[in-house]
């Protein structure tokens, strides 16, 4: 199969399945073809995953579509969190499919959306074209603006207008700063059809305008940074994710995020090659991290809903990403680490946390106490997660916060280090303590014990056993795609010295 | 001798521009209407008749009509017309201008208040707080043309305009334009923010002001009004039409036409429009400066 | 002429700031997207082949006719009060938008365009109609101004985008169309659905969801 078919199938199969869904009267034939489209486009992802590994960087229709390292490790990602996700709609909804809580238009809302959503992302990751990654990116904003009101309540809808406003105002501003790289590369002897390819910025950075560049950086990190829900932008984020059903809060903090973080990535390379690596970006990209993790952890300290409590959760580890990514150097790749540990313990706490409101009716976190003994799985899965999530040893979170920890203290920045500590420190304690009593208090007496079949135990055991391994042992393919997606922010060539 | 032939001009014709005005609106209401020189007839009638006095008034009263029409010739003396220079020019007589004009307000104004009436205490103060509106709108517009011709004095700024500055600068000073052409018909009374026509003291804003004048004193009025419609009128269209031949003869007839024009304009906006609410008006204003100010801005 | 359009869209951001009633907002919003339609399609005369054409079209009918008509049947269905219910007042608003539109013309001149073949106001026109927008979105209450705001904003960098460069690839251009033709549906729709919901679109009592 040639690579421009096989980057186009990635967008077309999730795009014909959210379209077959539509056409089927039963509820459960139509969650599972959602499923199985996920599950189809992971295998040709996995395709082309590989033969960027092996071939290095692949191209189709003309050089618009590509897959290089960055791309394909973060197409794993989100591979992962789908694959996983779309599992978990089958449970999640198949238990309120149970109970006869949701209509078949509702289910079709879901499936219409859930694999469109999907499309949108794999074509943000695999434009090579910076508009057509817009295009991407503000198509990611409206299809998953209605999975948020699958359930359609007052709550569900004032989150969906917030999340739909003020991303929409984001990703406006993200557009600015795409047609200002696109006007600095003006006077560049280039066919206009493949100007804003960023493979061609990225050959002719010598030629582009600063100032223009610098002005391109700041909307684009202001623009799609409100999408990453970089503090202070993040303000949609908390309502988006807690109201949400849980498989699409799970793709929203396990992947949505880091689709727009990538596209800020794509601009950095441009703006340091342009500046003559000054590191300017860099410094702006540690001043907004070391401020979500911050602002993150003093909302922490005060939530009394679990969901809610995540969503801040989200907001701290973006904040950690974005800062390994400012830090440069080897908190680049801590950084990719970081994105991928962050996106499998969110993406099974939020599993968790879902399942768990179901059994017990609510996501007050006082009222969701012992959940150990309702549900031993899940309750075991939201404790693990949480205990990953605030870093604690050997989960890999805590290799990679390490390791960013490291790149810091080896640049000597003081600073930083200390805000660091101070942020992930109030975290740790914040949600300690939430989650000691969330999986070994005491029940309340109505709740009963939930059912629990192979499926639960798969998604619990996946994540976990993933994270288990790569905080205690480094595969060396996942390694050296690491490397070599830090390289292409790097701008180099030869792999730099990370571990 | 070239340079006494505007102000002439002006004294002779400024009538006739209300002439063309009433007979525009006239056409407009489908009636024959007055003829065009019916404003030198009125004139003659006021001229002729004697002026009654109310025993409350003081010599303030009796004064401002006549200061009011000595102020309107004197600007015209710092009047350019087109290419057509002024007779007297400095560097800043713009400024000297827009502070004559209101000299000119100022005493109308306070010749009203000396009657110790309130229907013309009330003319007064609504005359005030739109003037407040109506002069940085003036200003702005005519600092805009400064800036562009990079001359304080209004004859050069005047002789500065030419096709190419349109060229290069049409949007502001198209601003300028519309932004002068508001207050122009703010400062001279007429509608939308004024009706010279009516006679219903409660809406009337100029008129009500000088409801007890009569005889010659009126007769001074109503000539420094047609006075003022010329000079800003003048203004407007130094600046609207760019015809800068060196011709005297294409250079006058373009202004002249230049000023029919604006006030069959005038007439066209007088009839199809109607008269603002009191408190639309200082909008309409913030909307003129606004224009102004943007022209400025954006040159 | 250029300059003349740009003015005259910069002239309908102070009108936008300035106006309080819901469908002047929305029809002097169209009047914008007709000129920048007209825009488009005459800066680009020069290069006009059947994809630009289609494109300049498309945004004058988009911009100039769908969204407003979108926004004003939505009106029609949900609206009971025709005030905007501003949290500035008309003469503030304006005051506000001089001093951006100051900033933004001394921002122009920081930022120059490369090429001789643009205007010197259209970076300004830019900002300013960008924040125009914002300022709509954040002191108005009712979410429908909020949705003109959005449109206004976008209005701002579609203006920049095509008077600044004769082609475009046609599958960004229309993508970019398509996109804020969804959005523009969507918003309307959950506009409904809200309306539907709390019997109000007062984004101000939008407050369940604190911390």
């Amino acid at each position: 199969m040639s690579n421009e078919l096989l980057l186009s199938l990635l967008v077309i199969i999730p795009l014909v399945s959210g379209l077959v869904s539509q056409f089927f009267a039963s509820k459960w034939l139509t969650l599972l073809i959602s499923a199985t489209g996920v599950m189809i486009t992971a295998a040709f992802g996995a395709v082309a995953i590989h033969r960027t590994i092996t071939q290095g960087t692949i191209f189709g229709l003309s050089d618009w579509l590509f897959l290089d390292p960055l791309s394909a490790f973060h197409l794993a990602v989100l591979l992962m969190v789908f694959g996983l996700s779309s599992l978990f709609s089958i449970r999640y909804f198949g238990e309120e499919l149970e109970h006869s809580y949701l209509t078949l238009s509702q289910i079709r809302t879901f499936s219409g959306l859930w694999t469109p959503a999907m499309a949108a992302m794999i074509l943000v990751l695999i434009s090579n074209n910076l508009g057509i990654m817009w295009v991407g990116m503000e198509a990611t904003t409206l299809l998953t603006s209605f999975l948020i009101c699958v359930h359609m309540t007052r709550e569900s809808l004032e989150a969906m207008w917030k999340y739909l406003l003020i991303c929409s105002v984001g990703i406006a501003f993200a557009f600015l700063g795409t047609l200002l790289l696109r006007l600095a590369a003006k006077d560049l002897p280039l066919d206009p059809n493949q100007a804003l390819l960023w493979t061609n910025l990225m050959a002719n950075t010598k030629s582009l305008a600063p100032a223009l560049i610098k002005a391109a950086f700041i909307f684009a990190l202001v623009g799609y940074g409100t999408k990453a829900g970089l503090a202070p932008m993040h303000t949609w984020l908390p309502d988006a994710h807690s109201k949400a059903p849980s498989p699409v809060s799970a793709i929203f903090s396990g992947f949505m995020l880091n689709a727009a973080l990538y596209c800020i990535m794509r601009f950095v390379p441009i703006v340091e090659a342009t500046t003559g690596n000054t590191g300017w970006s860099l410094r702006l990209l540690t001043g907004f991290g070391l401020f979500s993790i911050l602002l993150a952890s003093t909302f922490i300290l005060h939530q009394h809903d679990l969901k809610r409590l995540l969503a801040y959760c989200s907001v701290e580890h973006i904040g950690i990403i974005t800062l390994g990514f400012g830090i440069g150097g080897a908190g680049t790749y801590a950084a990719l680490f970081h994105t991928l540990n962050h996106s499998l313990s969110k993406t099974l706490s939020f599993f968790a946390a879902g399942r768990l409101g179901q059994v017990y009716g609510t996501y007050k976190m006082d009222r969701m106490a012992g959940s150990v003994k309702i549900s031993p799985i899940w309750g075991l899965g939201i404790f693990a997660s949480l205990l990953a999530l605030i870093g604690v040893v050997p989960f890999s979170v805590f290799m990679s916060e390490f390791q960013i920890l490291k790149a810091a203290v080896d640049g000597e920045r003081v600073g930083v280090v200390i805000l660091f500590l101070l942020g992930i420190s109030t975290v740790f304690v914040g949600i300690l303590r939430h989650a000691l009593s969330i999986a070994w208090g005491k029940p309340g007496e109505y709740v009963d014990s939930a059912s629990i079949n192979w499926l639960d135990r798969l998604l619990v055991a996946a994540p976990l056993i993933v994270l288990l391994v790569l905080g205690l042992w480094m595969p060396q393919p996942l390694h050296s795609l690491m490397r070599q997606a830090a390289a292409v922010i790097h701008n180099t060539h030869d792999i730099g010295d990370a571990p | 001798m070239i340079r006494l032939l505007h102000p002439l001009l002006a004294l002779l014709f400024a009538p006739l521009l209300q002439g063309i005005i009433m007979k525009t609106q006239a056409f407009f209401a489908g009636r024959q209407g007055p003829p065009v020189i019916q404003p030198y007839h009125d004139l003659a009638r006021l001229f002729r008749k004697g002026a009654v006095f109310s025993e409350t008034t003081t010599w303030v009263f009796r004064a401002g009509p006549a200061i009011g029409l000595t102020i309107g010739i004197l600007c015209l003396i710092f009047l350019p017309l087109g290419n057509m220079p002024a007779m007297v020019s400095f560097h800043g007589d713009l400024i000297f201008l827009i502070y004559l004009l209101s000299l000119h307000r100022f005493f109308t104004v306070i010749a009203a208040m000396d009657t110790g009436s309130a229907f013309e205490g009330m003319g007064a103060s609504r005359e005030m707080s739109f003037s407040a509106l109506a002069e940085p709108a003036f200003f702005f517009g005519l600092a805009t043309i400064a800036r562009l011709t990079g001359t304080l004095s209004l004859d050069q700024l005047i002789h500065g305009i030419n096709i190419n500055l349109w060229q290069t600068h049409v949007g502001s000073l198209a601003l300028v334009v519309v932004g002068l052409f508001l207050v122009f018909l703010a400062e001279n009374s007429r509608i939308p923010v004024d009706d010279p026509s009516t006679h219903l003291e409660l809406t009337m804003i100029h008129e009500v002001m000088v409801l007890d004048h009569s005889g010659v004193d009126f007769g001074f009025i109503e000539y420094a009004a047609a006075l003022k419609l010329w000079i800003l009128g003048s203004v407007i269209v130094g600046i609207a039409i760019p015809v800068r031949t060196g011709i005297p003869g294409i250079d006058i007839s373009a202004m002249c036409l230049g000023l029919i024009c604006l006030a069959v304009i005038i007439g066209i906006v007088g009839s199809i429009m109607a008269r603002l609410r009191l408190l639309q008006v200082p909008q309409l204003l913030v909307g003129a400066c606004i224009f102004s100010v943007i022209g400025f801005l954006i040159q | 002429m250029f300059d003349f359009l740009i003015v005259l869209v910069i002239l309908i951001n102070v009108r936008l700031l300035a106006t309080g009633r819901i469908e002047s907002l929305i029809s002097w919003t169209a009047v914008q997207g007709v000129i920048l339609g007209v825009f488009a399609l005459y800066s680009r005369q020069a290069h006009l082949s059947v994809d630009v054409f289609i494109i300049g079209l498309g945004a004058l009918l988009l911009k100039g006719l769908v969204f407003p008509a979108f926004l004003l049947h939505t009106t029609k269905i949900v609206v009971t009060s025709r005030e905007t219910e501003p949290y500035v007042g008309p003469i503030g608003s304006l005051l506000i938008g001089m001093v951006a539109l100051v900033v933004s013309l001394w921002l122009g001149t920081r930022l120059p365009i490369p090429g001789t073949d643009t205007s010197h106001l259209l970076v300004p026109g830019t900002l300013f109609s960008i924040f125009t927008g914002q300022f709509l979105i954040i002191s108005r209450k009712m979410a429908i101004s909020q949705a003109v705001g959005f449109l206004v904003m976008e209005n701002g960098a579609f203006m920049i985008g095509v008077g600044t460069l004769y082609y475009a690839p046609f599958f960004v251009e229309s993508g970019v169309l398509l996109d804020m033709f969804l959005a523009v549906l969507i918003m309307t729709v959950l506009i409904t659905d809200m309306n539907r919901a709390f019997h109000h679109i007062d984004t101000h009592e939008l407050s369940r969801l604190k911390g």
